[in-house]
C-alpha cells in the first residue's frame, strides 16, 4: 500500500534525478573544449512502482529514478581510430628519418657529392690536359680532399640519423610502458568501480586517451572484457590485461607495420642500408683510383681509409701534390694516367654491380628521396583519413553546446514541474494533518 | 550532422594552418626563385638538375681546357708559320745565290744570311710557351728538343702524343707529327745551301738545294695545315660546349626555377583565402542558442 507521503517521495525523487541530470549536462558542457571527452547522457527510467489493492490490484508509478550515466561512443570508430594513429606515427616517424636520410646528402647543391665528385674527374682532365701544370695538382689535392670531406660528412650524418632513430625508440618504448602501466591501473580502477554497479565514464576517458597515445606508438589489438577491463595485444604479444601490464622491451618493433616505434625501427634500418651504400661508393672510389694512381711515376695511392667515415687523402699525397702522378713514363708531358682517371667518372664497377660511381650516388639519392616523397605522400594521406575519422567520432561523442542548451532548458523545466508538484502535494498533506490536528 | 564545439575549433584552427602554410610556401618560392628545395619534393625534376649541374660544370671545365690547348696551338701554329717564312726568305736567297752573275763575295753575304736564317730555324725549334715548356719536344716538355751537332740537327724531344680531354668522351690530339725530321731535314737544305753558296756551286744550288727547300717548306705547310685543322676542330668543340651550356642552363631553369609571373598570382589568390579563412573563423562561432537565453 503507497504511504500518505508517496506524493512527497515521488516528487522529490524528481526532483533529485532531474538535479543529477542537470548535473551531467553541465558535466558536458565543462568538458566541451575537449576532443578526448566523450559525452555522457542521463538515461532515465520509471522507478519501481509499488502494488496496493482497492477494488482490485493496481501498480501505482513511483516516479523516476536516474538508471545510468551513458558515454555515448563507438566501439567501431574507436577501432578505426586507433588503426589509423598507429599508421600517423608510423608515417610520422619514418618521414622525419628519411628527411635526416635526405638532408644528409644535401641534393641538389654546389656543395653536394654529387657536384664534388665532378670536380674531382674534372680536375684529373685538366692535369691529363695540362701535365706540367703544377697549379693542375693542386686541383687535384684540393678536389680529392674536399671530396673525401663531404663523404665523411655524408656517413657522418647517416650514422647521426640512425643513431637518432635507435635513440629515438628507445626513448618511446619508455613511454609505451609507461602507457601500458597507465592502462592497467585504470583497468583495476574501472573493474572496482563497475563491480560496485558505477559507471566510471571520466576513468573510461582517460583509459580510451591513454590507448590512443599507445596506438600512436604501436598498432594495437584491444578487447573489451565484461567486466570493463580491456585486453590491449601488440602484434600477437599481450600488452595489458586484466592482471597488469607486460614487460614492453623484448618486443621487436622493427617487426611490426604501424607505430612510431615501428617507424623508428625502419628509419634507422634505411639509415644503416644507406651508409652501407655510401660505405661502398667510398670503398669503390678508393680501390678504382688507387689501382690507376699507384701505377704512375710516384708509385703512391691516391686514396686512405676504410670506409666512408675514414676516407681520405693517403698522407703523402696530402702533404705533397706533387707526388700526384698524371702518367707512367716520367716525362713532363705524359698526362695519360691523368686522363684515364678521368674517366672513371664513366666507368663501369664491378663492386659497385656494374655501376660507375656517377651512377651509383645517383641511386643513392633517388632512393633516399623517393622514400621521402612516399612517406610523406602516406602520411599526407593518413591526415586526411585522420580528420575523417576525427569528425565522425566527434559527431557521435562530442559535445554540441546547443544540444546541452537544449537539454538543460528541458532539465530545468522538468525541476521546475516536478518542485511545483512538490509544493502541491505538500500543501494537500498539510491540509490533511491541518484536519486530522483539530 | 552534430557538430561538436571542440571539434569545430579543432578544425578552425587546422584550416587556418592550411592557409597560412600555403601563403608562406609560396613567399618562399618567390623569395628562392625555385619551385622546390630539395629533391623529395619534385623527384623527376630533382634528379635532373642533378645530372644536368654535373654535366654543367664538367663542360665549362673542358671549355677551359680547350681555351690553353687553343692557345698552344695558336703559338705553334704561328711558329710553324715563322718557319715558313723562314723557309721562303731561303729560297730568294738561294735564288739569288744560284745566278751566274753574281760574285763570290756577294755570295758569301748570301751565305752568311742563310747561317743566320739556320740559326734562327733552331731558335724556333726550341720555342717555348709562357710555362717554359718546349712545343715540338712531345712530352719531353721539360727538354730541349733540337741542339747542334757536328753539323747537323740533333732531336732529344720524343714523339709522343699529347692530347687533351676536350669534352665528354672525347680527346683532342696536339700532336704536331713529325716535325722533328722535318727541322732535321730544313737544317740540313740550310746547311747545303750555305756550303754550296760558299763553293760557288750554282749548279748544285738550283738543283738540290732549292728542291731540298721546297720539299720540306711543303712538309712544314702540311704540318703548320694539321696544326690548323686542330684549331678549327677545337674552335668548333668550344661552340658546340657553349651551345650545350645554354641548354642546360634553360633545361636547369625550367626544372627548378618557379614562374614569378604565375607565382605572384598564385600569391595574391593564397592570401586572399587566409583572409576568407581568417574572416570565417572570426564569426563562425557567433551563433549561439546561449545568445537568446533570458
Amino acid at each position: 500500500m503507497p504511504s500518505t507521503f508517496h506524493g512527497l517521495s515521488l516528487a522529490s525523487s524528481a526532483l533529485r534525478t532531474f538535479q543529477r541530470a542537470m548535473d551531467v549536462t553541465g558535466h558536458n558542457i565543462a568538458n566541451a573544449g575537449r576532443t578526448d571527452y566523450t559525452r555522457q547522457r542521463a538515461r532515465l527510467q520509471t522507478a519501481p512502482h509499488v502494488p496496493f489493492h482497492q477494488g482490485t490490484l493496481h501498480h501505482l508509478g513511483s516516479g523516476v529514478e536516474l538508471g545510468a550515466i551513458e558515454r555515448v561512443r563507438s566501439a567501431f570508430l574507436d577501432q578505426r581510430r586507433a588503426t589509423n594513429l598507429s599508421d600517423l606515427g608510423f608515417g610520422s616517424a619514418s618521414a622525419t628519418g628519411l628527411d635526416r636520410i635526405e638532408r644528409a646528402y644535401g641534393e641538389p647543391s654546389d656543395a653536394g657529392i654529387s657536384a664534388s665528385l665532378g670536380r674531382f674527374f674534372d680536375s684529373w682532365a685538366a692535369l691529363g690536359s695540362d701535365p706540367a701544370g703544377e697549379s693542375h695538382r693542386l686541383e687535384v689535392q684540393q678536389a680529392g680532399r674536399a671530396l673525401s670531406l663531404r663523404i665523411n660528412e655524408a656517413a657522418q650524418a647517416l650514422t647521426a640519423s640512425r643513431d637518432q632513430s635507435l635513440a629515438e625508440q628507445a626513448r618511446l618504448t619508455d613511454s609505451a610502458q609507461g602507457l601500458a602501466d597507465g592502462i592497467a591501473a585504470l583497468n583495476k580502477q574501472i573493474v572496482e568501480a563497475m563491480g560496485g554497479g558505477a559507471s566510471p565514464n571520466d576513468l573510461m576517458d582517460q583509459r580510451d586517451t591513454m590507448i590512443a597515445q599507445l596506438s600512436e606508438l604501436a598498432p594495437l589489438d584491444v578487447r573489451p572484457q565484461n567486466d570493463g577491463s580491456i585486453q590491449v595485444y601488440i602484434g600477437s604479444q599481450p600488452a595489458v590485461d586484466r592482471t597488469g601490464a607486460a614487460d614492453l622491451s623484448t618486443i621487436n618493433w622493427g617487426a611490426l607495420s604501424g607505430g612510431a616505434l615501428a617507424g623508428h625501427a625502419s628509419a634507422a634500418t634505411a639509415a644503416s642500408d644507406q651508409l652501407q651504400r655510401l660505405d661502398d661508393l667510398a670503398s669503390a672510389l678508393r680501390d678504382e683510383v688507387n689501382a690507376l694512381h699507384s701505377t704512375g711515376d710516384s708509385g703512391e695511392d691516391f686514396f686512405a681509409g676504410a670506409n666512408a667515415l675514414t676516407l681520405s687523402l693517403d698522407p703523402d699525397v696530402a702533404a705533397d701534390a706533387a707526388l700526384i702522378n698524371a702518367g707512367t713514363s716520367g716525362k713532363t708531358g705524359d698526362g695519360a694516367l691523368a686522363l684515364a682517371l678521368a674517366d672513371l667518372r664513366t666507368a663501369s664497377v664491378a663492386s659497385l654491380g656494374g655501376l660507375s660511381l656517377s651512377g651509383h650516388y645517383e641511386g643513392m639519392i633517388a632512393d633516399a628521396a623517393e622514400g621521402v616523397n612516399a612517406a610523406e605522400a602516406e602520411y599526407a594521406f593518413d591526415q586526411l583519413l585522420s580528420q575523417q575519422i576525427d569528425a565522425q567520432i566527434q559527431e557521435v561523442s562530442g559535445v554540441n553546446l546547443d544540444e546541452e542548451m537544449a537539454d538543460m532548458l528541458k532539465w530545468q523545466r522538468a525541476y521546475q514541474a516536478a518542485a511545483t508538484a512538490l509544493q502541491i502535494m505538500d500543501e494537500t498533506t498539510e491540509n490533511l494533518i491541518g484536519v486530522l490536528g483539530r | 550532422m552534430r557538430i561538436a564545439f571542440a571539434h569545430s575549433a579543432e578544425l578552425m584552427k587546422s584550416r587556418l594552418s592550411g592557409a597560412e602554410t600555403r601563403v608562406a610556401d609560396i613567399q618562399r618560392q618567390i623569395s628562392t626563385g625555385h619551385r622546390w628545395d630539395r629533391i623529395s619534393e619534385d623527384l623527376a625534376s630533382g634528379l635532373a638538375v642533378v645530372s644536368a649541374d654535373r654535366y654543367a660544370q664538367r663542360i665549362a671545365k673542358h671549355e677551359r681546357i680547350l681555351e690553353q690547348a687553343r692557345g698552344r696551338l695558336g703559338l705553334a701554329e704561328q711558329t710553324l708559320a715563322d718557319v715558313g717564312d723562314l723557309m721562303n726568305s731561303a729560297r730568294t736567297l738561294a735564288v739569288q745565290g744560284a745566278t751566274d752573275t753574281l760574285s763570290q763575295t756577294q755570295r758569301d753575304a748570301i751565305a752568311e744570311q742563310i747561317g743566320l736564317l739556320r740559326d734562327r730555324l733552331v731558335d724556333l725549334g726550341n720555342t717555348q710557351d709562357a710555362r717554359g715548356s718546349y712545343i715540338f719536344s712531345g712530352q719531353s716538355l721539360d727538354t730541349k728538343p733540337f741542339r747542334e751537332d757536328a753539323g747537323s740537327l740533333v732531336f732529344d724531344g720524343d714523339d709522343l702524343p699529347q692530347r687533351v680531354a676536350a669534352g665528354p668522351g672525347r680527346e683532342l690530339d696536339l700532336t704536331i707529327a713529325n716535325a722533328d725530321s722535318a727541322f732535321a731535314d730544313a737544317y740540313a737544305a740550310l746547311t747545303d745551301l750555305e756550303s754550296h753558296l760558299r763553293g760557288g756551286d750554282t749548279d748544285l744550288i738550283s738543283r738540290d738545294d732549292l728542291a731540298a727547300i721546297d720539299e720540306v717548306s711543303e712538309r712544314f705547310r702540311l704540318s703548320r695545315g694539321r696544326v690548323g685543322s686542330s684549331m678549327q676542330e677545337a674552335e668548333r668543340l668550344l661552340e658546340h660546349h657553349q651551345r650545350r651550356q645554354d641548354e642546360l642552363a634553360a633545361e636547369i631553369s625550367g626544372h627548378r626555377d618557379v614562374d614569378l609571373a604565375a607565382a605572384l598570382t598564385d600569391y595574391a589568390t593564397a592570401q586572399t583565402a587566409y583572409q576568407a579563412a581568417l574572416m570565417a573563423s572570426a564569426r563562425g562561432n557567433d551563433l549561439s542558442l546561449m545568445n537568446f537565453l533570458r
